[in-house]
């Protein structure tokens, strides 16, 4: 699904060159749970936001489902992005201004989803979170974990087969953390490829591959168990 | 404290580089828009206000009711009226005549110039302040063969003022002695002379002055200190009746104060109408402006006000009270306004010449006077106070805890606050846009009418001196111009052709019927040279003697006498009879403010006017023939003429100049408010930075975020439209209806203004949007 070849992040600092990424060489498979982690300042969120497509790469290529990412333009890579891909924050993220409801609605209105469809899509998630009796509040009357929630059923709705997420318990209590793991450990199961950067060891053993960073090379990548469900050959 | 004060206010001011900028430069238009209005509504309230008795002074109307209905308010009056009503009312202490204003050809040595000036009754003097500085004063009125003349007028001949007993040569025909030097006029005042000479000189050609019946002087009073207001006196209004045969006239008096601004007369009663209606109307529009100017400080403070909640917390933590924060706000907007307050004057002190050229007037700002200042420093003050106030009530509620507990989050009442302004905004903008561009389509439609006879290259040339003896000799000189249709004359032109009379009788004339016709004697090819249509029989001709008796009438004149077939009818006017042997259609005789009159033309000698209906190629070179044939046979005058449409334009000189300055005043309103929309779209983004970057990782495009935001403030904008356009409506409705013909006002103009205020806030906020729009996600959210 992913295939990353001597990719490179630099930024100019003065009159030097920093690399934040250097050389990055991967391959993630559809299906396959992954957690990245390493060291503050490592590179992480800058790699995790490359796959994402928010960030472009300096060098290097970037493969996405066969198509070179790194060579289309910014259109194309943003109907990647909108078709694939779900974000989870560290600090969720929520619009102050719109109910749970509303929030977890959003990105069915950038994908053109009909209104009666789109009623049934959120209370379905909502079900599933069990968060209905939630959902016309606003996310200042929730808890940190009932946010993350929120925030993880909002990334999920569109049904994207890639789910990014930046320490998405960097915030919550190991309780509400786990909740969020199971989650997704479900939704990985279904067939929902993840990639996750964590700084916790316990939230790394609900991945199938940990991947550690530093200094923007890969230190080490292994495979802790088999994913969950391995479709497609790439 | 206060130096604290002062230094976070400019600290703050310079650090918020584009806040300041859109409020100074809001403010300061605004400003100048005020200060402007407010030094030419002084202007209008000073005119006619320099005389001690102004208070008891009165000018003499007439109201005279015809049997159509219609009522006919003059201030023309018979020539006899003014000594009667003075030797007969002991309320009425003074009294002259006054003539309504004379250009007469004015001749010292070599120097030959047109001079304007009034014949007038010794009494103007005495009722009006325009003191004598040398000579005699009111008693050189008394007879003919005085004259006197202002300092400026002096010097012009004399290139000294020292010249009382010098004589002066007037019209080529006659000296007359120098009796007294004036002061020159001032600016505001409803009199425009260099000279005064004795009405009785006047009287010597104009017999009519002995007749009661006659109306055509201007008749002005004073009353005694103990005098009530002399329409409490009933007989005094029934004089006329008493005294001539106008049985179906009263009098009326209209004190000085009134005369400039208050002259607006319909069915016989003041319409509350005249120059106090512009006045009323800019004095609107200039509240309207640093409303608007206000606003955007007021919106712009509280948008910001997050960004300073801190400040306020800490300041309120160290001790501040609430009223020392409120004062240090106001101070800010105070200090800010007082910039805007410098800048504003120097904007005005540069636009007054223009100002002055487009509005006729005569506004400066006289430093010397304390008044000036007080009322620029009003202003300023003013506004600043008016723009601080909210901001600074705002500010200071917050308390301490709760700004540090949820920092940059706001009341949601500050927000609806914020909206309700910039829909004021956009609901006066639009308002001024939908009156703008009906002013403008209806002047269009005034330029456009037609008004019966062709007003493009038709020239008049009043008749001066001898002219007249010599008219036929120089009208087959002019006509054998190449560049000359045809060549006529009249006794008036434009909007004052004839005379109006009564005196008018036809077969079948119901006894009772009393109506007002025009009449206007005319010379031979009056249609073809005005270019006006014949309906029925023919024009007056040399081949037919008994012209000279006979009559040609507009459709509206047989339409009211009921004629079916009118020519071939014989009619009587002002006791001559005579044929009607023409019927002319309907042309313009007034202004489009009234009815089409009933006019009839007959051809009677002496006229005061020629006129040439010109070819249209090569103007020019035949103005400079037509001056070469005058010169030869009037060589005394200098040659002067002017284009009909010209003189026509002039008759909607106060409606254009609102016409203009609505237009300005429009731009500017819309330029104030953009401003402040700019400045808020901007601080929205700024706001909204976090929520934008995340709706883009949900997927949002460009286009669709720009919507978002722009849609936010479209809706205000489509608010302030609806609520500004029923008001608009009314408004303009009441405006046009003061025309007899004027232009519907249908939705589209209403939709055009939308349009137009639509795209201009949509231009003005989408270089924002698009910038926030365009925005970095991974910008947005990293540092939270
Ligand atoms: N736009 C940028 N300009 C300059 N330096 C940057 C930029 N973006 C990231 N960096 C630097 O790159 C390095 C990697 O940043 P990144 O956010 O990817 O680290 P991280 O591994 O996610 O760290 P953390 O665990 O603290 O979240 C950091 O040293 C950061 O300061
Ligand atoms: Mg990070």
């Amino acid at each position: 699904m992913i295939k990353l070849i001597d990719l490179e992040k630099s930024v100019r600092t003065g009159l030097n060159r920093a690399w934040i990424l250097n050389q990055v060489n991967l391959e993630i498979k559809a299906g396959e749970f992954v957690t990245i982690m390493g060291p503050s300042g490592a590179g992480k969120t800058t790699l995790l936001n490359i796959i994402g497509m928010l960030e472009s790469p300096t060098g290097g290529e970037y493969h996405f489902l066969d198509e070179p990412v790194h060579r289309l333009n910014e259109r194309k890579r943003h109907d990647i992005h909108k078709q694939y891909m779900g974000f989870v924050f560290q600090a969720y993220h929520l619009i102050d201004d719109l109910t749970v409801y509303e929030n977890i609605e959003t990105p069915l209105l950038y994908r053109n989803v009909k209104g009666k469809d789109r009623k049934s899509i959120v209370a379905d998630i909502l079900d599933r979170f069990s968060i209905v009796a939630k959902k016309d509040l606003f996310p200042d009357q929730l808890s940190g974990g009932q946010q993350q929630l929120v925030g993880v059923a909002r990334a999920v709705i569109h049904k994207p087969r890639l789910l990014l997420a930046d320490e998405p318990t960097g915030n919550l209590h190991s309780k509400q953390g786990e909740e969020i793991m199971e989650l997704f450990r479900e939704l990985n199961e279904e067939g929902v490829t993840i990639i996750q950067v964590t700084h916790s060891e316990k939230n790394a053993e609900y991945g199938s591959r940990i991947i550690e960073i530093v200094d923007g090379n890969i230190r080490t990548d292994e495979q802790v168990r088999k994913s969950a469900s391995v479709y497609g050959t790439k | 404290m206060l130096r604290n004060y002062l230094l976070t206010s400019l600290r703050n001011l310079y650090k918020n580089k584009l806040y300041t900028i859109v409020n100074l430069l809001g403010l300061t238009i605004g400003l100048s828009c005020v200060m402007l209005i407010s030094l030419w509504i002084l202007e209008q309230y000073s005119f006619d206000n320099f005389h001690p008795n102004g208070d008891r002074i009165y000018r003499v109307l007439e109201n005279q009711y015809y049997s159509d209905g219609f009522v006919l308010t003059t201030s023309a009056t018979p020539g006899q009226l003014a000594a009667s009503l003075k030797t007969n009312w002991p309320e009425i202490a003074l009294s002259s005549r006054v003539t309504w204003g004379d250009e007469k050809l004015f001749k010292v040595d070599n120097k030959v110039f047109k001079e304007k000036g009034y014949h007038a009754d010794p009494d103007f003097l005495r009722i009006f302040n325009f003191p004598v500085i040398a000579g005699e004063g009111a008693d050189a009125l008394e007879e003919p063969g005085k004259i006197l003349i202002t300092t400026k007028m002096a010097e012009k001949y004399f290139g000294h003022t020292d010249v009382v007993g010098q004589m002066i040569r007037v019209d080529n025909e006659r000296e007359v002695q120098i009796a007294g030097v004036m002061a020159d006029v001032p600016d505001n005042t409803s009199f425009k002379f260099d000279f005064l000479l004795p009405l009785k000189d006047y009287e010597k050609n104009n017999d009519w002055l002995k007749n009661w019946n006659s109306n055509g002087i201007r008749t002005f009073l004073m009353t005694t200190p103990q005098s009530p207001n002399l329409n409490e006196i009933p007989d005094l209004k029934e004089y006329l009746k008493t005294v001539s045969d106008q049985d179906n006239a009263d009098l009326l008096f209209q004190g000085l104060a009134d005369m400039y601004l208050r002259y607006d007369y319909k069915d016989g009663k003041y319409q509350g109408g005249g120059r106090i209606t512009y006045i009323r109307l800019f004095a609107i529009i200039a509240l309207f402006i640093i409303l608007i100017a206000c606003i955007n400080f007021m919106n712009l403070s509280t948008a910001r006000a997050s960004t300073r909640t801190k400040e306020v917390g800490i300041r309120r933590v160290s001790g501040a009270t609430r009223g020392m924060l409120i004062r240090q706000f106001l101070g800010e907007s105070l200090l800010l306004s007082i910039f805007a307050g410098v800048f504003a004057v120097v904007l005005v002190q540069l636009s007054l010449p223009a100002f002055n050229e487009l509005f006729d007037a005569h506004i400066y700002l006289d430093f010397s006077k304390v008044g000036v200042w007080s009322l620029l420093l009003g202003i300023t003050l003013l506004a600043g106070f008016l723009a601080g106030s909210y901001p600074a009530f705002f500010l200071s509620r917050f308390q301490p805890i709760e700004i540090f507990n949820k920092l940059g989050k706001q009341g949601k009442g500050a927000n609806w606050f914020r909206k309700g302004l910039v829909v004021t905004q956009f609901a006066i903008a639009t308002f001024l846009i939908v009156g703008t561009m009906v002013i403008y389509l209806q002047m269009n439609h005034i330029r456009h009418q037609n008004l019966g006879f062709q007003k493009e290259n038709f020239i008049y040339m009043p008749v001066n001196g001898t002219l007249w003896d010599k008219y036929d000799l120089v009208k087959t000189e002019l006509t054998n111009l190449p560049g000359v249709q045809s060549v006529s004359a009249s006794n008036g032109l434009i909007y004052q052709w004839g005379n109006n009379t009564s005196s008018v009788s036809w077969p079948g004339k119901d006894p009772e019927a009393s109506i007002l016709f025009q009449t206007i004697p005319v010379e031979l090819d009056f249609m073809e040279t005005i270019g006006a249509d014949l309906v029925d029989g023919r024009d007056f001709s040399a081949a037919f003697p008994a012209d000279s008796t006979n009559f040609i009438v507009n459709e509206r004149a047989a339409e009211m006498m009921g004629l079916q077939q009118a020519v071939g009818e014989r009619i009587t006017v002002q006791g001559d009879e005579g044929q009607i042997i023409g019927m002319v259609k309907n042309f313009r005789t007034n202004s489009l403010h009234v009815e089409q009159e009933p006019v009839i033309l007959m051809h009677r000698p002496w006229k005061n006017f020629i006129f040439a209906r010109l070819n249209t190629d090569d103007t020019q070179q035949t103005l400079g023939q037509i001056e070469k044939i005058l010169a030869t046979h009037n060589p005394a005058y200098p040659f002067e003429f002017s284009f009909v449409d010209k003189e026509y334009e002039k008759l909607y000189r106060t409606e254009a100049r609102v016409g203009t300055l609505s237009r300005l005043f429009a731009i500017l309103s819309i330029f104030i408010s953009c401003l402040g929309l700019f400045g808020l779209a901007t601080f929205t983004a700024q706001q909204r930075t976090k929520e934008i970057g995340i709706r883009k990782v949900m997927g949002a495009s460009i286009s669709q975020l720009s919507t978002l935001l722009s849609g936010e403030f479209l809706k205000l904008v489509i608010v302030g439209f609806v609520i500004a356009a029923p008001v608009a409506w009314l408004v303009m409705h009441d405006w046009l209806e003061r025309f007899v013909s004027h232009i519907e006002l249908s939705w589209w103009i209403f939709i055009m203004a939308a349009v137009l205020s639509i795209s201009i806030a949509l231009l003005t906020i989408s270089l924002q949007t698009i910038r926030a729009a365009s925005i970095n996600p991974v910008k947005a959210l990293r540092y939270e």
